[in-house]
């Protein structure tokens, strides 16, 4: 019935996400944890506010991320981005910023703009919306990567927001956003693609950052749960580490051959 | 509200759809397996649907560019030209293997694809020349890491002597690998509680629904 070899990866699914449940109903009765700070994203409104003072727009990517929700590795972190994308867009509302978001994936056009339509509504600005805050440049890599270095220059954009799936274009728009003064934040789960970031970028979400981050943007009690569940799946990784180095050193394969089960 | 707009309908096809892609990954269900392979192609197809709504936007945006005048607008009309050029030219029987559309796809696509991707080169030096100016603890370790990878892989020093390469391939294999793998597991670990809040309709934005927050 069970898949072989996948035993283990079950038992660690479920004791994350029982843990993370037990967090979220323990918020809803109130119990809200504390949240480290992170300084990427406490940075993205004053980014924003920056190009309000300077009166020019500020840009948003999920990056170009293969496959784009079709792929299950680049699906999660679209979605991570795309759960700060209300954020910034109601602070964009908020101080009539321009907000331009390029994209190279057409099925999520809808998702962009009603995100955006959703949230310049709730700051009570519902026609500050425009069709053309969205835009689609190109399905091609460095067409896209084109069209994106193309929109920082010739827009003059004040910040960028890069939160998402960044492939190749990571450096192409980084460098591109560093050389012309643009105030940059940028966070990727691809690991060979951080190091642009860091390089280029003001600040840098690296990794496990992006999937908090619309948690931690919200300040909802029920988000900011599910991620004191994900440190205590953090915690039993690192206990299995811990006790796998001891049992190798005494050459025992116990956990061995019950982590291939 | 239309029901196929309700929120609980959309969180409802979520949820089967992300339970069809989870169990059969664990679970041996020759009936899963198929429902699971439909819904991938369901995704595939929708994917392709949505080329033709993506051109519709990139042309509706260009038009209005043009009809404006706005500052680029000749360029507008360049990339509309291309466009058009090459539906037209795959339209041809036999489609993509027509002359025309290979032609096209060969000589002016790949060859502006790689002239794209060949800036990598200078960018990576300009951007390496920030990174590593030497500006705190931090800047000194990256700068004495990559000093000791670039020194391990460069055929000239490791000519002179052999224990670059060894050096080079430990900063490599060790402390990059254990940093790189803290971070692909707190990654695995972060996607697993952001995919229960999407599966359990906490995460609005799977739906395009805006969040909380804001100012």
């Amino acid at each position: 019935m069970l898949v072989s070899g996948r035993a283990a990866q079950l038992v660690f699914l479920i004791v994350i996400c029982f843990f993370a449940v037990l967090f979220i109903n323990r918020a809803k009765k109130g119990r809200v944890p504390w949240v480290r700070r992170v300084p990427g994203l406490d940075a993205i409104e004053t980014a924003i506010k920056r190009a309000t003072e300077m009166g020019r727009p500020v840009h948003f990517s999920v990056g170009f991320g293969h496959y784009g929700l079709t792929n299950p590795t680049v699906a999660p972190q679209m979605l991570a981005g795309l759960s700060v994308l209300s954020y910034i867009a109601r602070i964009a509302a908020n101080t009539k910023t321009e907000l331009i978001v390029s994209l190279a994936h057409p099925e999520m056009i809808p998702l962009h703009e009603d995100i955006l339509r959703q949230a310049y509504a709730a700051e009570g600005v519902p026609d500050k919306f425009t069709p053309d805050s969205v835009r689609f440049l190109s399905s091609y890599q460095f067409a896209y990567a084109a069209g994106v270095m193309g929109l920082l220059l010739k827009e003059k954009v004040a910040s960028s927001i890069m939160i998402g799936s960044f492939w190749a274009e990571a450096l192409l728009f980084a460098e591109t956003g560093a050389a012309a003064g643009i105030v940059q934040i940028a966070g990727t789960a691809m690991v060979s693609q951080l190091p642009f970031f860091v390089a280029t970028c003001d600040y840098v979400l690296i990794g496990e950052d992006i999937y908090t981050a619309g948690a931690y943007v919200s300040k909802e009690p029920v988000l900011l749960g599910s991620i004191q569940g994900q440190d205590v799946g953090k915690m039993f990784a690192i206990a299995v580490i811990i006790i796998s180095i001891v049992l190798a050193t005494f050459k025992i394969d116990l956990l061995d051959r019950l982590l291939k089960m | 509200m239309s029901w196929v707009r309700r929120r609980e309908f959309v969180l409802v096809i979520l949820l089967i759809c992300g339970l069809l892609m989870l169990v059969p990954y664990y679970f041996k269900m020759p009936l899963l397996d198929k429902a699971m392979s439909d819904v991938q192609n369901w995704v595939v197809v929708i994917a392709a649907f949505a080329m033709g709504y993506g051109a519709l936007n990139l042309t509706i945006f260009h038009i209005r560019k043009i009809s404006r005048r706005d500052e680029g607008w000749l360029f507008s009309i360049v990339l509309l030209a291309a466009m058009y050029a090459m539906i037209v030219a795959g339209s041809i029987p036999p489609f993509l293997s027509h002359p025309a559309s290979q032609w096209i796809y060969t000589y002016m696509q790949i060859r502006i694809n790689v002239t794209i991707y060949a800036l990598l080169a200078p960018f990576i030096a300009s951007a390496a020349y920030r990174a590593f100016k030497v500006r705190g603890v931090e800047g000194s370790l990256m700068f004495v890491s990559a000093l000791l990878v670039m020194l391990g892989n460069a055929p000239i020093t490791t000519a002179a002597w052999g224990g670059f390469k060894t050096i080079g391939d430990w900063v490599y294999t060790v402390p990059n690998m254990a940093a790189q793998r803290g971070i692909m597991i707190g990654i695995a670990i972060g996607a697993v509680a952001l995919g229960l809040r999407t599966l359990l309709g906490y995460e609005r934005a799977s739906v395009g629904e805006a969040a909380g927050g804001g100012s």
